[in-house]
């Protein structure tokens, strides 16, 4: 199902819906510009520049033609570096259907390209108010995923049991999201002439919070298969990806302070691609853990450390560089990253937000090594970020 | 002498510590109960509500339940949120941190989920936008129902 198909199907509903006495209108949007620099890494930029490569701008709108039915979407434009494509893209566009009450369970189902609401920022990664920080940790939502970790083509369903005695939601997704030329050239090389595809993506995901809701706990299950068709002018040859991800997670809210967590365990097998033998099959792992202390309602700060093992038989990327004959280095089968930022609300809908990343190792970066591509990227790297953002 | 001095002081500190916990203690129950007495949740008279579970309200004040059963359209008010009365709703009534809350408004709002609540700068104007508004509802302290509006209970 494509972008047009998805419009298409909801200028339908729009045109026969009989209770359009009921339907509003409502739209929103965010603009943020930050300056920042990698220094000895190009994670952002190359060449340890101070640039001006973190735009993001946002409209997103709800068109609600009854009470069960509405239109939903949001289209962006995005610099974010060498994280992913710069340019403009539809984030998601949907229609979003109120099913009937089951029990006690409300129920709503999401047509089109909808929002992952599986991981704890996966929903709103694309919003720069959401997030505790303007690079999220890479272990979980690697940057340069996330167009296809956004969302998808084609059917969530959302049930959710809100009850004195703690609330329950539980989410079920089906489809897939297209790959731009970008991502199939970061994923295996710059000289790469075919195309990665996403044959499909299946998730489930579980919340729940007591009735104090001053935590909650998750847990989600990925599981995605990938197909590589090479073009017959090149080296590579047809090949594809099977993966699944394991998550959990913990949000604990205090008056001034909340801590945040998310471990992920992957299964990773590869084959084809670089060769009609080439197989490995790969568990990963990482996570992190986030501190936000609040000064007061303007000031807050935030302390994370995120780790990420490509191969958690390989922790020290040793057996990676055998492999590839000495041309990846070990450092990029990890990374582990300690995060300071700091958050200031001047006015309402106002934000400033300043941090700065320490990282060992270049296991989540968008440029891989290889015979034609050497490494920009040391063992220890640092970046920091300036971004004001406004949303209306 | 001197460790004598110490103790006697660790016990007066510890006796003083514990009467100012007692004291907090108490005072914060009669805020509490105070408050949640005195909060009134208020919706416009063609609203044909008279009571709400307090997970409902937590439902419509969290932007997830945005029709009433009637199939009318919720419109929520709130006071500003960095008034005291605001804050007091948030944690007495909603039971969330009034940080946990703005948080939530972000998410659904830019996930296309739903409105954010209108926010007033008073109690006056709060009534008078409730009683204004078809299918709004919000929340007053130490205002009086006014005329157009009722109040709807929270068992």
């Amino acid at each position: 199902m494509n972008v047009n198909a998805i419009l298409m199907s909801s200028l339908f509903l729009c045109s026969t819906s009989s209770a359009l006495a009921e339907s509003s209108f409502s739209w929103h949007g965010f603009i943020a510009q930050g300056v920042n620099q990698s220094i000895d890494g190009d994670f952002i930029t190359d060449n340890n520049s101070v640039n001006f490569d973190l735009t993001e701008i946002g409209i997103n709108m709800r068109y609600d033609i009854n009470s069960s039915l509405a239109i939903v979407g949001q289209a962006v434009y995005l610099d974010g570096g060498n994280r992913y494509e710069q340019g403009e893209r539809i984030d998601y566009l949907f229609v979003d259907w109120t099913l009937p009450e089951l029990g006690s369970w409300n129920v709503h189902a999401h047509l089109g390209r909808f929002k992952s609401p599986h991981w704890l920022y996966s929903a709103t990664r694309d919003v720069p108010q959401t997030r505790s920080t303007v690079v999220l940790p890479q272990s979980i939502y690697f940057d340069n995923f996330r167009d296809i970790a956004l969302g998808s083509d084609g059917i969530l369903l959302q049930f959710s049991r809100p009850a004195d005695s703690g609330s329950i939601r539980f989410n079920w997704s089906y489809g897939k999201a297209p790959l731009s030329n970008y991502l199939t050239k970061a994923l295996l090389g710059q000289f790469t002439q075919g195309d990665v595809e996403q044959d499909f993506v299946h998730q489930v995901s579980v919340f729940w919070q007591p009735p104090s809701l001053n935590w909650q706990v998750g847990a989600s299950w990925l599981d995605s298969d990938f197909s590589y068709n090479a073009s017959p002018i090149e080296t590579l040859v047809d090949g594809g990806r099977s993966v699944q991800l394991y998550t959990i997670s913990a949000v604990y809210f205090s008056e001034n302070w909340e801590f945040t967590t998310e471990l992920q365990r992957n299964h990773k097998r590869d084959f084809g691609g670089y060769s009609p033998d080439y197989y490995v099959d790969q568990h990963g792992e990482g996570g992190y853990g986030q501190l936000r202390y609040m000064f007061n309602s303007k000031y807050s700060a935030v302390l994370r450390y995120d780790l990420f093992f490509a191969d958690r038989d390989d922790r020290n990327g040793n057996a990676l560089e055998a492999r590839s004959g000495g041309v990846i280095p070990n450092y990029f089968g990890f990374m582990k990253s300690t995060t300071l930022g700091f958050q200031w609300d001047p006015e309402p809908n106002w934000r400033v937000q300043v941090e700065h990343h320490w990282v060992n190792g270049a296991g989540r970066l968008t440029s891989i090594p290889s015979s034609l591509n050497r490494p920009n990227t040391d063992r220890n790297w640092r970046m920091w970020a300036v971004q004001a953002m406004y949303w209306f | 002498m001197i460790r004598f001095t110490w103790v006697a002081f660790r016990k007066g500190w510890s006796v003083h510590y514990l009467q100012a916990l007692v004291a907090w203690c108490l005072l914060s129950v009669s805020c509490a109960a105070s408050a949640q007495q005195n909060v009134k949740v208020v919706v416009n008279n063609d609203v044909n509500v008279t009571s709400l579970m307090r997970t409902e309200v937590r439902e419509i004040f969290t932007a997830r339940k945005q029709y009433w059963s009637g199939g009318s359209k919720i419109t929520v008010f709130v006071l500003d949120s960095n008034t005291s009365a605001h804050q007091a709703f948030c944690r007495q009534v909603l039971n969330m941190f009034p940080y946990q809350l703005d948080r939530l408004w972000n998410q659904i709002i830019y996930s296309g989920q739903g409105e954010r609540p209108e926010a007033v700068g008073s109690e006056s104007a709060l009534l008078q936008a409730v009683a204004s508004t078809p299918g709004a509802i919000g929340y007053i302290y130490e205002e009086a129902v006014s005329v157009n509006v009722h109040e709807v209970v929270i068992p």
